[in-house]
């Protein structure tokens, strides 16, 4: 087997120029096309739990291909004149984005906004006869939530890892920049093994409250309880998980502090951002952005997330709910970075875990599926465009498992985080300890970062 | 296999050897019911042993027995159990009245129901099967996110409370009939293939029942290891064809119908009763279960699904699968694969051939030489589980006598990444085999155990301590306080409620040096409770 991707072609031509969005300040806009000050860059992984249903995020335009989407998908179809027509070089036909998705629209036609077609876990390529001969090595339980989860997240396609690539890319780069007191790679949706290193731990932080001890005045009893209590974390008991439990809170304790004094010598920032699930998260990511200096970073890598995406029933209405938090979160994120002057040096992407059969279920949704599309956004994207592959569309075609719509991906998820950790400072050099697997396919990194 | 039907819960006699280091001694009784199961090595009957008067029970013992059984120990009640010994307040627990929930008006909200899930925790005395219920509904999960009515989700709490000492095929089958999880995971009104709208059954239940609620992805040996196949890889327990099968036997089941109304393809939301079957709507075709079991075409609707769980219920993994995670739950994250291994065993046979007898499965875990590590020095690196944030809120306010409406409790389960009655997905809070990063031990309940929720509880105790939880919640400190003028016997009050009188010397000797510098009773008091109920010792049941 050769490739088993195909970029579009990509045209040079630029679309007609599309002006800022009027919230776009003067200021921000100075800020964003003057050269970085500083070598910073940020990842912003926004990871969409449920497995996310991209046949009703990117659909086709063109009239043959999508009467054939609106044929077999029925009463899951989104109108035509719903859609939000997009016009991808690459292509050479027209796409709609999903109706709910308007500032995505915006950031695609501005350039900021690339969509990496159906891309999904893989060992190496993999064709539908392979498939069906069940000749050709695929991930472990295939269509289970956890196991696509826990692979989108390590890029360990089979068996167990305890430690997921944004952890591993930042083992690499710590031993570019140096250990930084403050972690490298934090999470504000809880723990999760993307975040987790070899030689790195995460922090996690809560979007909505301070990490601060709450009860402590300054007397002196009081700062006698809190030495005992900071002691008493130092006591071995012999007993692993009470070992483990005493770890955490003593990060959770100077992680907090340390953040805490940082909050304090900036500004709040001026962008407003919906005070939703995933608003609120992305909010916290550009406060922490923000005082990235004061932390003393210089990479940094988030993880946020929403639920809610395993549309078995009324898809339509689910996504219409889901995909109205998604895109004014993810503008106001972006407008941040613009604020901050930072928005070439950050790269926000989506993973989710899979993608959903292309024939609807009883009930109006969908079932598991396998390859899916994901947006990536920022100032160093090379927006505009879609990259990989684009399934086709068809019952028993060439990128089906079966007879469903569950697509094969022709995109690795291992040239899309390739991509991102390269743009991010990896060197290619290092590529293959951070993805184990990315030697089985043919291009290790993709073109959406340049 | 014929198996255990609700007509015939005829429990076996459980005796208890107390002598022979805790080993459980299942006698035989006539309760079999023509069951043809039969254990590979039964045990002998042994003769009718006179129960000789119970040895004085030491606290740490009976403390540590709550820990694992209950919503937390309170001081009455480790004096209670150390009068019943275990198996005697197993019995009791076994026969207390259920605790209840308040019939729901239609479409009204949850949080009601939420606080008197709490309420419930802290003051009823079925406090076992609250607690093996709660665990049940940890694995075969349904969530307010969706089912977020009270009439909804009430009826969903009285099977596993109703079920939970009763037989795991039964509560299969209630479960799986629940108009709760049939709209949480799309089996009610699940039509049959349409072919000219190309629709077909909807897989979200078949799935989800086999990889979560009794089987798991991968095939287990008994004692809960996974089976590895010939070309190095843990072997599938089902693939997409059998998903597809089970989609298939879960079509024809519509809502119950309202009375009054009359039975229609689509019954409109209602949630009293079980899920009702109609034939014209159930998928006629043969459908491909586990172990290369096929049902024949044209069965009735209640034919299949009866079939396709005992299909499910008789499958080897059940028993280490569910056993393993109610161990997990109820006493340690690692158990060892013997420990696995003996309440399989018991899954599979209770002493009288009856598979899936959950009474047994209890006793069985809770009566373990493993749980029993109760002497000072026995314990081992893995043992033990971090308290979830409920059972970490409720043991604090049980051991410190506190009132309260739950509605602090409920407001402050959300910080902790536990929003009560509302996990994130069917998987949980958090998943059984979750591994504490960077070590191989595995620690389900670390999932939601981080620097934010770390800080979250430890100011949740603080606000209980030092009085600020809201007026619903009340902790009177006052006998506390009256022994605090001697700060070591404070401490071996503290220590008896709260760590089962085994805090370390270490512990003990930070914490009395720091409160000897109090000289006020009542912040001394306080001071020692916040600094032990914060620590890593109390936050892991051990």
């Amino acid at each position: 087997m050769t490739v088993s991707r195909r970029d579009f072609l990509r045209l040079s031509c630029c679309s007609a120029a599309v002006g800022m969005a009027a919230n776009f300040s003067k200021f921000g806009l100075i800020n964003a096309m003057a050269a970085p000050a500083d070598d910073y860059k940020a990842l912003v992984c926004i990871f969409l739990f449920g497995g996310n249903d991209a046949n009703n995020m990117v659909v086709p335009l063109s009239s043959a291909d999508y009467g054939n989407y609106a044929k077999v998908r029925g009463a899951l179809a989104l109108p035509q004149a719903s859609l939000l027509p997009v016009m991808p070089p690459s292509a050479g036909a027209p796409f709609g984005l999903h109706p709910n998705l308007p500032e995505l629209q915006s950031l695609f036609n501005q350039k900021k906004l690339a969509v990496l077609t159906n891309v999904g876990v893989l060992v190496k390529p993999v064709t539908r006869a392979e498939y069906l001969a069940r000749s050709a090595a695929v991930p472990s339980h295939l269509f289970s939530h956890a196991d696509q989860q826990a692979q989108w997240q390590t890029s360990i396609p089979s068996g167990i890892s305890d430690t997921g690539w944004a952890g591993r890319t930042a083992d690499k780069i710590e031993a570019i920049y140096g250990k930084p007191t403050f972690p490298t790679v934090v999470s504000v949706a809880g723990t999760n093994i993307f975040c987790d290193g070899i030689n790195t731990h995460p922090a996690t932080v809560s979007p909505d409250s301070s990490q601060l001890l709450s009860g402590f005045n300054g007397s002196a009893e009081s700062n006698a309880r809190m030495s005992a209590l900071q002691q008493l974390l130092t006591f071995d008991s012999g007993m692993s998980l009470i070992q483990a439990a005493s770890g955490t809170t003593a990060n959770a304790l100077k992680n907090g502090d340390l953040l805490a004094k940082a909050l304090a010598s900036v500004t709040a920032l001026a962008t407003p951002f919906p005070a939703t699930t995933l608003g609120k998260q992305l909010s916290q990511i550009a406060k922490l952005i923000q005082v990235r200096a004061a932390l003393g970073l210089k990479r940094q890598i988030f993880f946020c997330s929403l639920q809610g995406f395993d549309t078995h029933s009324d898809q339509l209405n689910h996504h219409q709910a889901l995909y109205s938090q998604v895109a004014p979160a993810m503008a106001a994120f972006e407008n941040a970075t613009i604020e901050m002057g930072v928005e070439p040096q950050v790269t926000s992407f989506t993973l989710s875990d899979f993608g959903r059969t292309f024939l609807p279920a009883s009930g109006g949704g969908t079932d598991h599926a396998w390859g899916s599309h994901q947006f990536i956004m920022g100032g160093a994207v090379q927006g505009g465009d879609f990259y990989g592959k684009f399934p086709s569309l068809v019952l028993s075609g060439p990128d089906d498992t079966g007879d469903e719509g569950r697509w094969i991906p022709t995109t690795s998820l291992d040239q899309y985080a390739a991509t991102l950790a390269s743009w991010f400072g990896v060197p290619a050099t290092d590529l293959p300890s951070v993805f184990p697997n990315i030697g089985n396919f043919a291009s290790p990194t993709l073109r959406f970062l340049g | 296999m014929r198996t255990a039907t609700s007509n015939d819960h005829t429990w076996p006699k459980l005796l208890v050897s107390l002598t022979a280091g805790m080993l459980l001694i299942f006698q035989v009784g006539c309760g079999g019911g023509g069951n043809n199961f039969t254990p590979a090595a039964a045990p002998p009957a042994p003769p009718p042993i006179s129960a000789p008067p119970p040895p004085p029970l030491p606290a740490a013992t009976a403390a540590r027995f709550l820990e694992q059984s209950t919503f937390g120990p309170t001081p009455e009640l480790i004096a209670h159990v150390q009068t019943t010994g275990l198996q005697g307040y197993l019995d009791e627990q076994f026969a207390a009245p259920i605790s209840t929930y308040d019939e729901p008006a239609a479409a009204s909200p949850l949080a009601p129901v939420q606080a008197r899930l709490v309420v419930n925790a802290l003051n009823d005395p079925d406090q076992l099967r609250q607690r093996v219920a709660f665990a049940l509904g940890e694995i075969m999960v349904i969530s307010g996110d969706k089912i977020n009515t009270a009439d909804a989700f009430v009826p969903y709490l009285r099977v596993l409370h109703a079920d939970a000492f009763g037989n795991f095929y039964d509560l299969l089958n209630d479960v799986t009939l629940s108009p709760a999880m049939g709209h949480y995971l799309d089996m009610v009104n699940n039509d049959k293939t349409t072919l000219d709208a190309k629709i077909g059954p909807n897989e979200n239940y078949a799935r989800e029942l086999m990889q979560l609620f009794s089987i798991g992805v991968v095939r287990l040996n008994m004692d809960g290891t996974v089976q590895i196949g010939s070309d190095g890889n843990p072997i599938p327990t089902y693939d997409q064809d059998i998903v597809e099968g089970f989609a298939h036997v879960f079509t024809g089941w519509t809502y119950p119908t309202k009375p009054g109304a009359t039975l229609a393809k689509h019954n409109p939301p209602y949630y009293s009763g079980p899920m009702v079957a109609l034939q014209s709507n159930h998928e006629t075709g043969s459908k491909l279960l586990l172990n290369g079991v096929t049902l024949p075409p044209g069965q009735p609707t209640d034919k299949d699904l009866s079939d396709a769980l005992h299909n499910v219920f008789n499958h080897p993994n059940v028993g280490p699968f569910i056993g393993k995670q109610l161990i997990q739950h109820l006493v340690t994250s690692n158990p060892s694969p013997e420990y696995v291994k003996r309440v399989a065993l018991v899954f599979n046979d209770n002493g009288a051939g009856v598979r899936g007898d959950l009474r047994a499965v209890i006793t069985a875990i809770l009566m373990d030489p493993e749980a029993r590590r109760d002497s000072a020095g026995q314990s081992q690196p893995g043992d033990g589980h971090m308290k979830e944030p409920l059972l970490y809120m409720t043991s604090l306010l049980r051991g410190l006598h506190a009132t309260s409406d739950g509605k602090a409790v409920v407001a402050n389960s959300v910080a902790m990444e536990q929003n009560l009655l509302h996990p994130p997905s069917v998987f949980n809070y958090f998943p059984p085999n979750y591994q504490i990063p960077g070590t191989t031990t595995l620690g389900p309940e670390f999932k939601i155990w981080d620097n934010a929720t770390s800080v979250a509880r430890i100011n949740f105790a603080n606000s209980l301590v030092y009085g600020s939880l809201g007026s619903g919640t009340t902790v009177d400190l006052s006998s506390l306080v009256a022994q605090a003028g001697d700060p070591a016997k404070l401490l071996d009050q503290l220590d008896a409620e709260f760590t089962h009188s085994q805090m370390s010397t270490a512990m003990r000797g930070a914490i009395l040096t720091t409160i000897s510098g109090i000289t006020d009773t009542r912040r001394r008091t306080q001071a020692a409770i916040y600094l032990i109920v914060t620590s890593s010792q109390y936050q892991v049941q051990h």
